[in-house]
């Protein structure tokens, strides 16, 4: 009975934790990556919650413009994000 | 086969492509703006490729740090102006084709008029104010962009305004709305380049030409692929044509003719003086007047007139009082010191005169090599 409950509990904790935030992996290009690595992981449920969270770990991205992309697909708005997720930060690049 | 011709023997043999493909090709007009890292390539194998007409728009000269990567100039062409060697080299390469060569810059008041006459444009340009210019240009005339750029040991590439099986044509406006600001981006002056980069995403931007025009594969058709040169990784990201940005863009020739891109990317601001070498040689030095360094303290090279080192990275925390009235400010590319002229006009307003030099102490060191 106890271990019903138990495991009961720890199903009610992974999903509340899929509900709420999730860990994804992202991929930074160019200058971003300099600045957060080439690949980090943010616990975050959408794309705001992720820009918050970047931002605050990593302040100097404040002002640097990058494009973003889910799953390869740009996104200029904010959507929600599933643990699977893999987000791009990708930055303008104007050499040639 | 009529019209037959050995030079293209092996794109008539080649599964896909043949006869008909190479008539495409022939009957093209492409226009590549800019001949430099990028442009080399891309003009090298659209020539030998057997595109029919093809323009090239450059202002600049050859110089000594070009050649690293710039494959079609030889140290005897430095100080030469880069249309007039690359039209000629390239007419050597196949006398076939027709080569216009534009020496100039391309700006708000002879894009449209220039890119009208070409089915294709290739934006091989190094800055940001020409790359917004081309983009808008393209989108006001329906023409699709080539485009590619790099940064250190990356490359994107990337066919804008060019409508997808949805309908939907993106630019680089859906990617990026605005530019960045000028001191968040550094450009091959500063960051440097492995002169390999733009050879590889040059000879990328001439593939996706020659797929556009002869229909074969897959081409980057509202997709931004980015490579890097250490890992070999190629990375492709769909975009989608966003609704937003129209909002943005010139709405019509007169609105195109009106925008100051230079200013739109912060390549110039206005109430500061731009100053070339010629002109920073006879400014500086003169009474009432002091030349500020911006950068750090042990960057190279070193300046060889009089000059007060004062970091970009200290002006911004703790402006100094200044005496002199004339303000000269200088920095590796140009572009820290026009960040701090920014300051400095926030400051003293007009009541002092400030000037920062174009292209930074980089354009001095190749005007004395012409």
């Amino acid at each position: 009975m106890f271990w019903q409950q138990y495991c009961c509990l720890l199903h009610i904790n992974y999903y509340l934790q899929l509900l709420d935030d999730m860990s994804i992996k992202i991929r930074a290009f160019g200058q971003i990556a300099e600045i957060t690595g080439k690949e980090l992981s943010i616990e975050a449920s959408d794309i705001t919650g992720l820009r918050i969270m970047l931002h605050a770990q990593f302040p100097a991205l404040a002002e640097k413009k990058y494009a973003v992309a889910v799953n390869k697909k740009l996104v200029t708005d904010n959507i929600i994000l599933n643990g699977n997720d893999t987000v791009a930060l990708m930055p303008p690049y104007s050499g040639g | 086969m009529e019209n037959y011709n050995a030079r293209y023997a092996r794109h008539y043999s080649l599964k896909d492509f043949g006869f008909k493909g190479q008539q495409k090709l022939a009957g093209a007009k492409v226009l590549v703006v800019g001949a430099g890292g990028l442009g080399c390539p891309v003009l090298q194998y659209l020539v030998a490729a057997g595109v029919g007409t093809i323009g090239l728009a450059d202002d600049d000269r050859v110089s000594l740090s070009n050649l690293q990567r710039q494959v079609l100039y030889t140290t005897e062409d430095i100080g030469r102006s880069k249309a007039s060697v690359a039209a000629q080299k390239l007419q050597q390469l196949n006398p076939e084709v027709t080569i216009l060569s534009y020496k100039m810059l391309i700006t708000n008041k002879n894009a449209l008029g220039l890119i009208v006459d070409y089915d294709v444009v290739v934006d091989c340009t190094d800055n940001f104010a020409a790359r917004y210019l081309i983009n808008d240009a393209c989108v006001l005339l329906h023409k699709p962009i080539i485009f590619g750029a790099v940064y250190q040991y990356e490359g994107q590439v990337a066919i804008f305004n060019v409508a997808g099986t949805d309908g939907n044509a993106s630019n680089y406006r859906d990617l990026f709305a605005t530019p960045p600001d000028p001191l968040e981006v550094a450009d091959c002056n500063e960051a440097g380049v492995l002169g390999v980069l733009p050879g590889i995403i040059g000879i990328m931007q001439a593939n996706e030409v020659i797929k556009l025009l002869t229909g074969i594969g897959e081409a980057l058709i509202n997709k931004l692929l980015t490579f890097s040169l250490l890992t070999y990784d190629s990375f492709i990201i769909e975009i989608a044509a966003g609704t937003t940005v129209d909002a943005v863009i010139p709405k019509d020739d007169k609105a195109f003719g009106a925008m100051d891109y230079n200013w739109f990317c912060g390549a110039a601001v206005h109430g500061i003086e731009d100053l070339e070498a010629i002109m920073f040689f006879q400014k500086t030095g003169q009474p009432d007047t002091i030349t500020i360094d911006v950068r750090e303290a042990d960057e190279q090279p070193k300046a060889d007139f009089a000059n007060v080192n004062i970091p970009l990275s200290v002006l911004a925390i703790n402006l100094p009082e200044i005496a002199e009235h004339n303000i000269i400010l200088f920095c590796q590319s140009g572009k820290r010191s026009l960040q701090a002229a920014q300051l400095l006009v926030g400051k003293f307003g007009t009541s002092k005169k400030i000037s920062h030099l174009k292209g930074g102490i980089i354009s001095l060191q190749e005007n004395t090599y012409e």
